[in-house]
């Protein structure tokens, strides 16, 4: 499955809505319930999805669905 | 290995349901994972043709894809009727993620009242935090049609050096499969001394009926090595038991208390404990001096970190990123086993323990079939194989001994059953230690009634181990209250399997619980003895009973709490109350009464409690119970006369006797009409103290209640 499709079911899972599409920019400047504790959630659930392990700089750093996507990347997640 | 997904779900419908049909080997977590991905990934025009082609017969994962794919198309009824047909037979890690799949699904339909039980199935499965997590979701959504439904609710503030956002909703969860409604209140971070000495109104409001204090090693502050070690430690202990005494104070609530895990990689290594004043061996120090503290403060139980972290492995217990980022404790992985853990104490606090374990033979207790075996041929002892039963055994005679009752439930000839117990030279367990043997060719689920019947228990305490997944299957279904524990192929791991559970823990082992199965042997006797007797009266003057009524005391408290909160046959108002409630009820002046029982067969031990309320003139009886095991012996009546004759003495003008019926209750019906009282409103009966209540002369009775606040106040 397509890393987009994949990334797309983990938000949809921790955001708790199937209809939720992922653009680039969605982030917690675009969706306010995307807290400290949703933040959080995220990272544990891509950590658990994709067998990769987020590094504290990068946990720390604000981020959004397009750099979640670029980290995967780097970490060797494929398309 | 799963087949692609994206190429597989561009594959033509019919196609792609021939290939789901094919799927055989292992059905795991995993699989069902993978096919709740494939219907989520699949474009809406596809689906109604896909659900069309798939056959149910072909393959358990065409099943699973037609109920998800149904339910995305919104036919919840359809749905959920297909996830209802799997409910008795799916074993496995993959029963939760179907419990809730059909949960959600009759949720959808709006028939909350079903799904309470595939919530509660899914609710028990630790194995998974998002599974938790998403059951706590449903039990949210749930809540907004009404209460949900539980055995007891219980509000719980969690006072911590961590984060617990995450820790709320696994713990919800994980607690509802228990029995319980938990509300949990999340004070704010780290203020663990501020929120006891100034909380928060909102801490306050919250009223919470019981505090977790949840704190980790580093909130110690120890140093690798502390000049003054043995002060060190102390400090802590007296800081923390103020804690307890604050909180108990002023919200009059349970303490749950976390202890201390000692953290791996420290700087010191082997130093760290082998130093008196390393901080390694001061953790385990204060960890012990815990444990005494709470044995002697009442409404204190400690959650065991120490040990949960040891057994889910202390290296993977921190995740030292996460602590850096969000001062997440533990690691979210290990969530779901600290949830385990505090709910196996919240269960103990609320009486939800369960009280007997119901055991299979074959396969079970031994290897082999003793009805074709024979004595010699079955697998026990002396072998790899048979060590691996005489151990699990073991571990049943230890539940036996922490007052846990054991029954047979086997299909079997009675003869051949028993014949083990009394000959094989490596049984562990014997005949004395079975309450109640059950060995014939009925149905189980009969059995299973008939034991709860014998034991005078509710099916809900009775917990069935049987190696025979048909046989679980069919009890579940027959019987869904009973609480079924899959015994794994491996024997071997039979014990692990039933303690994972955590179904029967105690914070306190009383004398009651210690003799359980003796007295319960030493009641069918006296049933005997009572069908060869002539007249009711002449057959207890035979036994010699002995009756003793004395007011609560903290000796005797732990008892009174556990029958107030177990018993639901001969209880007239069936109220349960936690200790630090029955301490206020106490501290209040109410008249309270515990009853003591022995005959000529044995010590019965506390059987009975009464609680009653001074409301101006009048003294309301709010609490009566007994134990089933001590009914018919007009013990009742002199209970009831030592009520009418304190509240003469204190010159209360009547007693008010309230009845509130529920399912189990029926033995007390009539109760207060044959003790001669007069009905007034509905649901309560009245008795002048003016008028006396005759106590039988058939029992030797002391009464020790006609004394004490109370009465010279008044």
């Amino acid at each position: 499955m397509s890393l987009d499709t994949r990334l797309q079911s983990v938000f949809r899972e921790v955001f708790d809505d199937n209809s939720l599409t992922l653009s680039g920019d969605f982030s917690p400047a675009t969706h306010a319930d995307w807290d400290s504790v949703r933040h959080v959630e995220l990272l544990i659930a891509m950590e658990e999805e994709f067998g990769i392990k987020f590094t504290t700089e990068e946990a720390a750093s604000p981020a959004s669905a397009a750099q979640f996507k670029t980290w995967l990347r780097a970490k060797g997640v494929t398309d | 290995m799963l087949p692609d997904l994206d190429q597989l779900r561009e594959l033509p419908a019919e196609e792609l349901a021939v290939n789901v049909g094919r799927w055989e080997g292992p059905w795991t977590r995993q699989s069902a994972e993978y096919l709740s991905r494939l219907a989520d990934a699949l474009e809406e025009d596809r689906v109604r043709p896909l659900a069309a082609s798939l056959e149910p017969e072909t393959s358990l994962a065409a099943v699973w894809l037609r109920a998800l794919l149904l339910e995305k198309l919104r036919e919840f009824d359809e749905a959920a009727g297909v996830w209802r047909r799997l409910w008795w037979t799916t074993d496995g890690e993959t029963r939760g993620a179907m419990m809730l799949a059909s949960a959600r699904c009759l949720l959808s339909a709006g028939r909350t009242q079903d799904a309470w039980y595939p919530l509660r199935e899914a609710a028990k499965d630790g194995g998974s935090a998002k599974l938790l997590r998403q059951v706590d979701r449903l039990l949210r959504r749930a809540a907004k049609e009404g209460p949900l439904q539980a055995k007891r609710r219980c509000r719980l503030a969690i006072v911590s050096s961590f984060t617990n956002d995450l820790l709320a909703p696994v713990l919800r969860a994980l607690s509802f499969g228990a029995g319980l409604d938990l509300e949990v209140y999340l004070a704010p971070f780290n203020q663990i001394v501020q929120q006891m000495q100034q909380p928060d109104p909102a801490l306050v409001t919250f009223a919470p009926d019981a505090v977790l204090f949840a704190m980790d090693w580093r909130w110690l502050g120890f140093a690798d090595e502390e000049a003054d070690a043995r002060g060190a430690v102390a400090e802590r202990a007296r800081q923390i038991e103020e804690l307890w005494t604050t909180c108990r104070q002023r919200f009059n609530s349970q303490v749950l208390q976390c202890n201390f895990e000692v953290p791996p990689d420290a700087g010191y290594g082997l130093l760290s404990a082998a130093l008196g004043s390393g901080r390694g061996r001061l953790l385990r120090t204060l960890n012990l001096e815990l444990w005494a503290a709470a044995e002697r403060s009442p409404g204190v139980a400690i959650v065991d970190v120490e040990q949960v972290s040891a057994e889910f492995g202390r290296r993977e217990w921190s995740d030292a990123a996460l602590w850096n980022v969000s001062k997440q404790y533990p690691a979210p992985g290990a969530l779901p086993a600290l949830g385990q853990e505090i709910t196996a104490v919240l269960r103990a606090v609320y009486g939800l323990s369960a009280k007997c374990a119901a055991l299979d033979l074959d396969g079970t207790l031994w290897g082999g079939v003793i009805g074709e075996d024979g004595v010699q041929g079955i697998q026990l002892g002396g072998t790899p194989a048979g060590e691996a039963f005489v151990a699990f055994q073991r571990y049943l005679l230890s539940l036996s001994k922490s007052g846990v009752l054991l029954a047979v439930c086997s299909k079997n000839n009675d003869a051949d059953a028993r014949q083990p117990f009394r000959e094989h030279p490596e049984m562990v367990l014997k005949e004395s230690d079975i309450a109640l043997f059950c060995a014939n060719w009925q149905p189980k689920e009969e059995n299973l009634r008939a034991i709860a019947a014998g034991l005078n228990i509710g099916l809900d305490a009775v917990v069935f181990l049987d190696d025979n997944p048909a046989e679980r299957a069919r009890v579940r279904q027959n019987l869904p209250e009973v609480e079924v524990v899959e015994l794994p192929t491996e024997p071997s791991l039979y014990a692990p399997a039933v303690a994972q559970r955590r179904l029967f823990d105690k914070l306190s082992l009383t004398a009651e619980d210690r003799e359980r199965t003796a007295s319960i042997q030493q009641n069918l006797e006296r049933q005997n003895l009572a069908g060869s007797a002539g007249s009711l009266d002449e057959y207890l003057a035979g036994l010699e009973i002995r009756v003793e009524l004395f007011p609560f005391d903290d000796l005797n408290l732990a008892r009174i709490v556990q029958l107030i909160n177990k018993t639901n046959q001969f209880n007239v108002t069936t109220r349960r109350f936690t200790e630090t409630e029955v301490r206020a009820l106490m501290a209040q002046g109410c008249y309270t009464q515990a009853m003591r029982t022995s005959d000529r067969l044995g010590d019965s031990g506390l059987t009975g409690v009464m609680i009653a309320i001074p409301e101006g003139d009048t003294l309301r009886l709010d609490t009566w119970l007994m134990s089933c095991r001590v009914l018919g012996r007009r013990i009742d009546e002199a209970m009831f006369a030592a009520l009418v004759e304190f509240a003469r003495r204190a010159e209360f003008r009547r007693v008010r006797c309230e009845f509130i019926a529920t399912p189990k209750n029926e033995v007390v019906q009539d109760l207060f009409e044959k003790l001669g009282c007069t009905p007034e409103e509905p649901g309560f009966f009245e008795w002048p103290s003016a008028r006396p209540a005759a106590m039988p002369s058939v029992l030797h009775c002391v009464d020790r209640t006609q004394s004490g606040a109370l009465l010279s106040e008044r």
